[in-house]
């Protein structure tokens, strides 16, 4: 699969040189800076306004297409305004992020310190009549060979992050993809044939305008027919394509990728899980 | 410099950015909120760009790192002494070795092992309770249920009193078992068509009747009722069974009245 990988890397250089040249009237996104002048888009006269600023109220449900693999609009879903337009709170995600990277770390590293050195049990030499300076031994810190102070030590960097706000950051994530526009919702993710081959045309199918195909792919779980098992073999392979169940859907690999591509029932699960509540006391105790 | 003209461009082409979705898409994303910085650049949230509000971090002090940083020869620990050693200060009170305050006030009263306290719950309480549809008027009302609506507090000592708060406005009907009861209290629920009876529970069988999951997940069985001290029972009409009764017994009203 080297090839693909080298076909995505020629489609990035080559969409690169492109928005270099005419950066006014390119229809590209700029790829290595996520800054985006509006400049960059084609003035042109502004049809729907009033449909937009009814729709740019936060909070308000999003209407969206279904699409097939094709392109091809199969039907029309709602995105709950609850969770796919809320105000996005940068701080927020930023948080989520550092907690999720802090609880990744593995925490391995280690310096030794005087007395886990190897030696330096024996005083080097007598306390008083060598002309020499005093020791104890010969680890101590400032001597070669000698220990470390204060080094790192093997520990756990987690920290904790109130639910409500992991909850919040997901949600921010989601909203920034729907609003960015780069949030697809497609009817059934199933491959068939499993092959990576068949992937890989008919996401460039379903997003034709993106050079560099950085996708995060939601199904609903591992084993359903949106998907599946048969999903992830043909994507294992192809470059900057993540799949994930809704149960795994997280703020870093959503804003890793560009573009977010989420099954219909995915949608409805991840809609369902976001809003649950804390169980009533009641409901636990009896 | 040509900054304004720019900045007229850029504010008009914002609006197109977004016409570009309303082609790509049947219905146009809002993206009114997504771009805050600037009314001309339309950022995308990506991992390199996040950040925390201005403020939210605290940077460490860097202790003993020279003279400019005002925590430099001693590390704001002040001059030699037990407060610039390391290791534990001394704890909380302690004056240098004079008699500290809390030792030279002399002690006054005493402490009661043996006293029993009771939760108030007042008339108000059940009232809003019934309005807001946690309770049911006119059924049986154990400690357990009011526990499960969360009218009592999570740590109940001895027992519930029911205590005339709102006596004059109560109008629900509902039979209460709780542990003691003001007369106000009683004639009031009496009065709305209620019937008040004083059960006993002990310590162990009132953590029974509140928590029995924590007899279930210890695999206990629930403790057999037990009798009120001698000195206490005239003050209860019945001994609390386990679990609760929570059926209404036609001679239980009577009794209770």
């Amino acid at each position: 699969m080297n090839c693909l990988r080298d076909k995505a890397r020629l489609l990035l250089s080559r969409a690169v040189s492109c928005t270099q040249r005419s950066s006014c009237l390119s229809q590209g996104w700029a790829r290595h800076s996520h800054t985006l002048p509006a400049l960059r888009f084609h003035t042109c006269p502004v049809a729907g306004d009033t449909a937009q600023s009814v729709d740019r109220f936060q909070g308000s449900n999003l209407r969206v297409p279904v699409f097939n693999w094709r392109r091809e609009v199969v039907g029309e879903h709602t995105l709950p305004g609850d969770i796919f337009n809320v105000p996005i709170r940068k701080d927020i995600l930023h948080r989520v992020v550092r907690w999720q990277l802090a609880k990744r770390q593995q925490g391995t590293h280690k310096t030794k310190t005087r007395s886990e050195v190897r030696g330096g049990g024996r005083k080097p030499h007598s306390q008083k009549g060598s002309g020499r300076a005093r020791f104890g031994s010969i680890r101590a810190a400032q001597r070669r060979g000698g220990g470390i102070i204060f080094g790192p030590v093997v520990r756990s960097h987690e920290h904790g992050l109130q639910k409500k706000v992991r909850k919040l950051g997901l949600k921010c994530a989601l909203t920034a993809k729907a609003t960015e526009g780069r949030l697809t919702v497609v009817d059934s993710l199933a491959v068939d044939p499993p092959k990576t081959k068949v992937l890989d045309e008919q996401l460039h199918a379903l997003l034709p305008d993106v050079p560099r195909r950085s996708i995060l792919i939601i199904d609903s779980s591992k084993d359903t027919s949106d998907g599946g098992d048969n999903l992830r073999k043909a994507a294992s392979n192809l470059p900057w394509t993540d799949v994930l169940p809704q149960g795994g859907a997280n703020v870093y690999s959503i804003l890793q990728r560009d573009n977010l591509i989420l099954s219909r029932s995915a949608v409805d699960l991840l809609v369902e899980r976001l809003r649950q509540t804390r169980p009533l006391k009641a409901e636990t105790s009896s | 410099m040509p900054a304004d003209l720019l900045e007229g461009l850029i504010s008009k082409s914002a609006a197109s950015t977004q016409c570009r979705y309303s082609l790509q898409n049947m219905r146009p994303f809002s993206g009114g909120h997504a771009s805050t910085s600037s009314p001309g650049e339309r950022e995308f949230i990506a991992l390199n760009n996040l950040s925390d509000n201005p403020g939210a971090t605290h940077y460490k002090k860097r202790l003993g790192r020279g003279i400019g940083s005002g925590l430099g020869k001693t590390s704001g620990r002040g001059h030699k002494g037990q407060g610039a050693r390391t290791g534990r200060s001394p704890k909380l009170g302690f004056e240098g070795g004079q008699t500290p305050l809390r030792q030279r006030a002399p002690k006054r009263g005493f402490h009661n092992p043996h006293a029993v306290t009771w939760d108030p719950l007042n008339l108000k309480t059940l009232q809003e309770a019934v309005e807001k549809g946690q309770l049911q008027p006119g059924t049986v009302v154990t400690m357990k249920t009011l526990y499960d609506a969360g009218l009592l507090s999570k740590k109940i000592d001895h027992g519930i009193k029911l205590l005339g708060t709102g006596a004059e406005k109560f109008n629900k009907p509902l039979h209460l078992q709780v542990s003691q009861a003001s007369a106000s209290a009683v004639a009031a629920v009496e009065r709305a068509g209620g019937s008040v009876t004083k059960v006993y529970y002990n310590k162990l069988g009132l953590r029974a009747l509140l928590k029995p999951d924590w007899f279930a997940r210890k695999q206990r069985l629930l403790p057999r009722p037990a009798r009120p001290p001698p000195a206490m029972a005239p003050k209860f009409d019945v001994i609390g069974s386990l679990p609760p009764v929570s059926v209404i017994q036609p001679g239980a009203a009577v009794a209770a009245a």
